[in-house]
C-alpha cells in the first residue's frame, strides 16, 4: 500500500478546467450581452443614465471576480503541472525527510516545502511576465536589500554566459558579481535569489578579514576564529571543479551557502516580491 | 616512478591544478576506493569515462556528463564520496547545482543502502 498522501491530479486538473471553461465560454459572454441590452431599452429621462451607470458599475464588478475566477482556476492548473514535475524532481528530498525526521516534524517540514514550492512556481510565473528592464530592476533591488541586511556596498553586477553550471561568482578583484544568463529563464529563477544572497555575502566575508587585518577587529557576532578560517580558506581556495567535496566543506562556501539558503527559502516563504509591491 | 608520481605532473600540465593542491589531491586520490584508482588510470590511458563503477546507478560517464564542470580528477573523487557518504554528497550536489540528480540516479538503490545500513546499525547498538 502507498504511504503518500498525494492529490488526485486529473481529477483536479479536470474539474479546473470545466469551471474554467465555463466561466470563459459562458458566463461571462452573457453579463456582456445584458448589459447591452439594458443599454438599448428603449427609455428616456434622467433616471436612466443613473440606472446605467450603477448597472454598469455592477456587471464591471461581476466581470472583475469572475475573470480573477479564472486567474485562479489557471493556477490551480498550473499547480497541478508543477507538482507533477516537482515530484519528478523531489525524490532524494522525501527520502532525506523519511530519513532525517519524526512523523511530526516531517508534516510540518512537508507544508512549509510545500508553501515554498508553490510560492515558487508563482514567482516563476511572476517572472514571466516581467520586461527585461523589470527583471534588472528587480535584481538591482534584491542586492539592494541584501547589501542593507549585510551591512555591505551594493555590489554592482553583469549578466554573462557562465562556463559549466556555474550559476555566479563574487570577483574580489573587480567588486562585482557576474549572473549566469541561464539563471534569468523562467526554470532556474528561484535559484537566482539564493546566488544573489552567496554571492554577497562572499564580499561580506572579504570586508570582514579586511577588516581585521586593518584593525584586529571583526563585526558583531563574529569570532575573530571564523574570520581567520575565512583568511585561511580564501589564501588556500578549492574550486568546485577541482575537488567537488572538499570545495563544498570550506568555510568560506558553508557560510555563504547557508545564507544564501536561508535568504531564498524567506523570499519564497513569505511571497517577499509580492509584500514588496511585486516591483 | 609510480602511477601517483606521474599523476602529480598531470594535475598541473593537463589539469590546471594549483602547485599547492597538488599534493592534497593526490593523498585524496590516493585514498579512494581500488576500483575507482582503477578507473580514473583507465580514463587516462584511453581517454574516455566507463560505465563503471556505479553507485546507485551513477556512473564517472553520468557524473562528467551532467556536471560538465567537473574536471576528471574531481569526477572520481566525487564518485569516491558519493560511495562513502552518500547522503552528504547527494545533497550537497542538489543544493550546489539546483537541479535534480542525473536521470540514471535510483532512488530506490539509495533507500535499500540507507535501510540495510540502518538495520546493520540497529544490530551493532544491540550488540
Amino acid at each position: 500500500m502507498s504511504n503518500t498522501i498525494h492529490m488526485d491530479t486529473e481529477i483536479v486538473r479536470d474539474t479546473a478546467k470545466s469551471f474554467y471553461l465555463q466561466i470563459a465560454d459562458d458566463i461571462l459572454p452573457e453579463i456582456e450581452s445584458l448589459n447591452k441590452q439594458l443599454k438599448a431599452i428603449p427609455w428616456e429621462g434622467g433616471s436612466k443614465d443613473g440606472f446605467l451607470v450603477t448597472s454598469n458599475q455592477l456587471f464591471n464588478q461581476i466581470q472583475n471576480v469572475l475573470i480573477e475566477g479564472c486567474g485562479l482556476l489557471q493556477k490551480v492548473m498550473k499547480e497541478v503541472d508543477g507538482w507533477l514535475a516537482v515530484d519528478n524532481s523531489n525524490a532524494l528530498k522525501y527520502i532525506n525527510l523519511r530519513e532525517k525526521v519524526t512523523i511530526i516534524g516531517a508534516i510540518t517540514a512537508s507544508f512549509a516545502q510545500m508553501s515554498e514550492d508553490i510560492n515558487k512556481l508563482k514567482f516563476k510565473k511572476w517572472w514571466n511576465d516581467r520586461s527585461e528592464k523589470e527583471k534588472i530592476d528587480f535584481i538591482k533591488a534584491q542586492l539592494e536589500i541584501i547589501a542593507r541586511k549585510l551591512g555591505i556596498e551594493i555590489l554592482p553586477f553583469e549578466i554573462e554566459n557562465l562556463d559549466g553550471d556555474t550559476g555566479g561568482d563574487f570577483r574580489p578583484l573587480y567588486g562585482n558579481i557576474r549572473i549566469d544568463s541561464d539563471q534569468l529563464t523562467a526554470t532556474k529563477v528561484p535559484n537566482l535569489i539564493a546566488t544573489l544572497a552567496h554571492e554577497s555575502r562572499h564580499k561580506y566575508q572579504y570586508d570582514c578579514v579586511s577588516l581585521y587585518e586593518q584593525t584586529g577587529k571583526v563585526p558583531d557576532g563574529l569570532s575573530i576564529d571564523v574570520v581567520k578560517s575565512w583568511k585561511e580558506n580564501m589564501d588556500n581556495y578549492i574550486s568546485l571543479s577541482d575537488n567537488f567535496k572538499a570545495y563544498s566543506k570550506q568555510a568560506i562556501e558553508v557560510d555563504a551557502s547557508a545564507f544564501g539558503e536561508n535568504y531564498q527559502e524567506q523570499f519564497f516563504d513569505q511571497g517577499l516580491w509580492i509584500s514588496s509591491g511585486g516591483w | 616512478m609510480s602511477n601517483f608520481e606521474n599523476l602529480k605532473s598531470l594535475l598541473i600540465t593537463r589539469w590546471d591544478y594549483k602547485p599547492n593542491q597538488v599534493d592534497d589531491t593526490i593523498k585524496d586520490l590516493r585514498e579512494m576506493d581500488q576500483d575507482l584508482q582503477v578507473a580514473l588510470f583507465d580514463f587516462i590511458s584511453k581517454g574516455t569515462y566507463l560505465t563503471t563503477p556505479a553507485y546507485f546507478n551513477l556512473s564517472p560517464a553520468d557524473i562528467s556528463k551532467y556536471y560538465p564542470s567537473f574536471k576528471p580528477p574531481a569526477v572520481f573523487l566525487l564518485m569516491d564520496w558519493i560511495k562513502k557518504e552518500p547522503m552528504a554528497a547527494l545533497d550537497a550536489l542538489v543544493d550546489e547545482f539546483h537541479k535534480p540528480l542525473p536521470p540514471s540516479f535510483d532512488p530506490k538503490a539509495l533507500f535499500d543502502y540507507l535501510e540495510k545500513k540502518k538495520n546493520s546499525d540497529d544490530i551493532k547498538e544491540e550488540a
